[in-house]
């Protein structure tokens, strides 16, 4: 027998590649990242300094934070408030299944699209930064990076994929999950300003926090300076832990009344 | 069987349903009628399994759906007011969705969502996506997918909103060969030529509390009325206020 989990993220992801609209906002909002370090490192190609390639770096470690959020943006938005809005939360919740493998069937739609974007705009910027910067960042497109970089980056997409499940189980509309989404989007924007700005946040107690944790670990990569295994899977502990957090409460409160029927 | 024992809900302070109680048996249909508020969507829900509660319990076949949700579930077949589809999917995949979400085999379901296709003259848009689909076509395949498992227990809250004459007719014939299969169907409806065209019983809801219960003769008679519409109007005329 096949698991409902499997046959609710099958449905879902199919349905939403479905949905060009969608998908087309999703791939521009992934390539955004790429294409505007790329026109940056074009236009300066014949000048670049080490100075300004660092700069053009960090661009790319805040991008590939974003993407991870923006990739499952459509999708959460869909799966839950679109599924309430359409009116067919009901007759799903009215399956025999428990709301955790139902949440974790959504989830797991998500978290898919999430770490696609992820993929997609690690392979962009292993293009733009291996064909345009200097010879010695070339380096840093070299696939050991680029996988150690994915491996960091997997458990927060998964993190993003609970968090936007979470808004959306509880927003009552399309319109008002997208408000919602949209803020969270600037969680990682904003911390990772804040960890460019203050380098002090990149101390140790930076890695028992999601997201910023991702943020300084991927300045570190990208720098060069692999920080300690032991942090590496302190944050991917937290990460994890937080993710199945979310879920479970996400799984709790789906069979509410307002979340139900969004009264 | 569908067993309902002193059902009652409370939203806040306002009682919708206080302490109903009813059996719908198998091979029967039976009909619930009640004006609009009366609690038959509130009773149809918790039956379901959508709604908790307050007090009371309903049981699916003897599986309780306050203590095993589940398992009375699985033997349960409901299409409420909720009626959306997926508007990029066809009905055959709308169909084979919640019929493989029913563990029902592969080689089974493909048989199962044809017939239900054909049953509910849906054969023709099959695999056209929903999304341009009248009313009445999305209402069709609402209802497919509630048939398309077989279920030994239905519920159906005003399945013919929407349905063109001729649906209607098929689906009061479908009704009556389910019965005839020993399906036990809970229906609501507002139309009372429905409920005497098909049911073998009627519950009779107002204000959240049975004010009649039978079948159409026991009713009638238990009113002092010629008609089943009499019979609604003396039970409910003392709650009923304009």
């Amino acid at each position: 027998m096949e698991s409902p989990v499997s046959i609710i993220a099958g449905k879902e992801i199919r349905d939403a590649f479905r949905d060009r609209r969608s998908l087309a906002s999703s791939l521009l909002y992934t390539l955004m990242g790429p294409m505007i370090v790329g026109l940056l490192t074009f236009t300066r190609s014949t000048s670049a300094n080490a100075a300004e390639a660092g700069t053009l770096l960090a661009m790319s470690s805040l991008f590939l934070l974003l993407s991870t959020f923006t990739g499952g943006m459509n999708i959460a938005m869909d799966t839950l408030a679109g599924e309430r809005e359409r009116r067919s939360l009901v007759p799903l919740v009215m399956n025999p299944l428990s709301q955790l493998q139902l949440i974790a069937g959504k989830w797991i739609s998500i978290a898919a699209f999430s770490l696609l974007a992820l993929l997609l705009s690690l392979i962009g910027f292993a293009i733009v930064i291996g064909l345009v910067l200097p010879t010695r960042f070339a380096e840093l497109a070299r696939l050991p990076l680029v996988a150690s970089l994915l491996l960091a980056m997997l458990p927060l997409a998964m993190l993003a994929a609970a968090a936007e499940l979470a808004i959306s189980t509880i927003c009552r509309s399309v319109k008002e999950a997208h408000t919602w989404l949209a803020f969270l989007i600037f969680v990682p924007m904003g911390l990772g300003m804040f960890v460019a700005f203050h380098p002090s946040t990149s101390g140790e107690w930076a890695y028992a926090v999601p997201v910023l944790g991702q943020q300084v670990l991927l300045s570190h990569l990208v720098a060069g300076k692999a920080p300690p295994l032991s942090h590496t899977l302190v944050l991917c502990a937290v990460t994890v832990v937080s993710m199945l957090s979310l879920l479970r409460i996400t799984s709790r409160i789906l069979h509410r009344d307002e979340v139900l029927y969004g009264n | 069987m569908i067993e309902i024992q002193d059902l009652q809900k409370h939203f806040g302070s306002h009682a919708a349903v206080s302490g109903v109680s009813f059996i719908a048996r198998d091979g029967e249909i039976t009909g619930i009628l009640g004006a609009n508020g009366a609690g038959k969507t509130t009773v149809l829900r918790i039956v379901a399994g959508v709604l908790r509660p307050s007090a009371g319990d309903a049981q699916i076949d003897g599986r309780s759906v306050r203590t095993n949700p589940l398992a009375a579930q699985i033997h349960l077949g409901s299409l409420l007011d909720h009626t959306g589809i997926y508007s990029r999917l066809t009905p055959r995949e709308n169909l084979r969705y919640f019929a493989r979400l029913r563990q029902v085999s592969s080689v089974i379901t493909e048989r199962r969502v044809d017939d239900t296709l054909e049953l509910l003259g849906l054969t023709r848009l099959a695999d056209t996506p929903t999304a341009g689909f009248s009313q009445g076509e999305r209402m069709k395949v609402a209802l497919g997918r509630v048939l398309v498992h077989r279920p030994p227990n239905l519920l159906l809250d005003e399945p013919t909103n929407a349905l063109d004459i001729v649906s209607i007719r098929n689906l009061r014939t479908l009704l009556e060969k389910m019965r005839e299969e020993g399906c036990c169907i809970l229906f609501s409806s507002h139309v009372l030529e429905e409920i005497q065209a098909l049911c073998d019983r009627v519950v009779i809801l107002c204000s959240g509390r049975v004010v009649a219960q039978g079948t159409i003769p026991e009713v009638c008679n238990q009113t002092n009325s010629c008609n089943l519409e009499e019979a609604f109007l003396h039970a409910t005329s003392a709650e009923v206020q304009f």
